[in-house]
């Protein structure tokens, strides 16, 4: 699986190196956990930039659903780092297969959320109603967000769950938010 | 003239939605909408006979039965202040309540937003000229909300309606029927299939592929469809999947119906001709006009269900509006707005209806 996943991330590095020092300047003056917002990104270039988000912006391109990362409209993705897809270890050797697209697609689409969501606005949505906070997917199934210590946990109904990581990015049709684990959707 | 002729469209779409707009809101909004799966009994009751055409029913959608929040105060009781609220609306502006109360924080933010706005406005723009007098995008007042008129939203959702109206396709996969040189007898589908019915654990089944409006049950998976067995072994019907007999280079299978969008998500998406696209099962591809081969995937919709003047489905606890207007549609004690396949919604922070749909190509 590993392997599976990284061979061509060497081309990718290449091909973002340019995006990773544009966006240099805008880090260095963004707090920690703090969204870095850049409106000049779309999704699709910052999924480029992130050093850890290699794999799923693999994925991303793999499944096809790259488009929708440049187009009009405005998606959230809950993006698993590299580590959490290298995790999947065997279950998910088979996501890179041809013949598995379908299934890759279908996990992803549980990644993505409509419109502009940020850490931040998440937050506020879960302290202001007073405990975890739903918000629908692009795929099978919602997911549910609520405070776990300092951070967010993201957990889909009755699927996995993941807490946030790394510097989220705000970009002009939607935002990135890197997260822990690859939400799995429920089993059955 | 023409500017005339704009003010006087937009008051119109002003007066429409406002018809459906609650009274001024006093009390707290400390909650965000939601809490809709404990509430599934609101769905039964309709709005007041003389608001205009019924939204269709559900058909057999299957997916978050149970969507819709609490009914709330009678929203005949609201449209008697409907002359107050608009008059509010237009004095008091979300986007000036925005600023009013950001401006310390948010300025570089806020040159970012109206840069990316800006991009969008002229790309629509330029999208209109391309289509000049099919549509009447009006690009007046940047700052004049956009309330979209109440019939003609429920008339663009029906595509949405029509297309929760499926059923797997009746027969055997073409490019199985070529393989297995016809369909497979009976009793061989499930010979076959007995290892096909599964992933790591997960079944193949049509909910896992983001797939709502299918019926439940056994399915198999192969060479890029889900395959439906037949009660004699054989195979009953078939689904293509995104990313698999859906995947860009392949044809668009005859078989498999697509649906035409409104006009405005032709423009907000960026479609083109009614011949380069194809919508259905809550996606958007661009194609080839001369072959129909898949081209890409355009957009992925939630089909989730906004009607005006009704409870807003559950899933958008959390503010969501894109980034070009989100200085714009900000919420307040006055108004929440929420975002779904190209439309923000405002929302009633009291009664936590949905009072009007927001065009966002101007």
């Amino acid at each position: 699986m590993t392997d599976a996943w990284k061979s061509g991330l060497a081309a990718i590095a290449l091909v973002s190196l340019p995006l990773v020092a544009a966006c240099s300047d805008t880090e260095e003056h963004t707090a920690q956990g703090a969204t870095r917002d850049d409106g000049t990104l779309t999704l699709a270039a910052a999924l480029g930039a992130e050093k850890d988000l290699d794999i799923v912006r693999e994925a991303m391109d793999e499944s096809e659903l790259s488009g929708v990362l440049d187009g009009p409209a405005s998606y959230t993705i809950l993006a698993p780092d590299d580590a959490a897809f290298e995790a999947l270890g065997k279950e998910g050797e088979t996501l890179l297969e041809d013949e598995q697209r379908p299934v890759l697609v279908a996990l992803l689409r549980d990644h993505l959320l409509p419109g502009h969501l940020t850490p931040e606005s998440i937050g506020e949505a879960i302290d202001r109603k007073g405990g975890p906070v739903t918000m629908a997917t692009l795929g099978e199934t919602d997911v549910i967000f609520s405070r776990e210590g300092d951070g967010i946990k993201a957990e889909l109904e009755d699927g996995g769950s993941a807490n946030f990581s790394g510097t989220a990015t705000a970009t002009n049709n939607g935002v990135v938010i890197p997260i822990s684990q690859v939400l799995m959707p429920p089993k059955g | 003239m023409m500017r005339i002729l704009l003010a006087g469209a937009a008051a119109i779409a002003l007066a429409a939605s406002g018809a459906y707009a609650q009274p001024g809101k006093n009390g707290d909004n400390g909650n965000g909408p939601g809490n809709g799966k404990h509430n599934n009994a609101a769905k039964v009751e309709r709005g007041p006979p003389d608001r205009g055409p019924q939204r269709p029913g559900n058909g057999n959608r299957d997916a978050r039965p149970d969507k819709r929040m609490a009914q709330q105060p009678d929203r005949r009781d609201a449209r008697q202040n409907v002359p107050r609220e608009i008059e509010r609306r237009v004095s008091q502006r979300p986007q000036e309540r925005a600023v009013e109360r950001r401006v310390d924080r948010r300025d570089d933010r806020r040159d970012l937003s109206q840069r990316a706005e800006r991009r969008i406005e002229r790309s629509v723009e330029r999208r209109v000229d391309r289509r000049d007098g099919r549509r009447d995008v009006r690009r007046g007042d940047r700052n004049l909300i956009n309330y979209v008129d109440r019939v003609r939203y429920d008339q663009d959702r029906t595509f949405l309606v029509r297309d929760r109206d499926r059923r797997a396709i009746a027969g055997c996969p073409p490019g199985l029927a070529k393989k297995y040189n016809g369909c497979m007898p009976p009793g061989q589908a499930k010979k076959r299939y007995d290892n096909y019915r599964t992933w790591n654990g997960y079944d193949y089944r049509p909910r896992l592929f983001g797939l709502k409006n299918y019926s439940s049950g056994r399915y198999y998976y192969d060479d890029g469809y889900l395959l439906r067995p037949a009660s004699d072994g054989g195979i009953a019907g078939y689904i293509p999947l995104l990313g698999g007999a859906l995947a860009i280079g392949n044809q668009w299978p005859s078989s498999y119906s697509s649906h035409s969008v409104p006009d405005y998500y032709v423009d907000y998406y960026d479609l083109g001709p009614r011949d380069s696209y194809r919508y259905a099962d809550n996606v958007i591809y661009r194609v080839n006009p001369s072959d129909s081969a898949i081209q890409s995937v355009v957009a992925l919709l939630t089909g989730d269900d906004f009607t005006i003047g009704e409870p807003m489905p559950s899933g958008y606890d959390v503010y969501n509006v894109p980034y070009p207007y989100r200085d714009r549609y900000n919420d307040s004690d006055d108004a929440w707005y929420r975002y779904s396949d190209g439309y923000v919604y405002q929302i009633d922070p009291q009664t936590q209806l949905i009072s009007a749909a927001i065009d966002l190509l101007v």
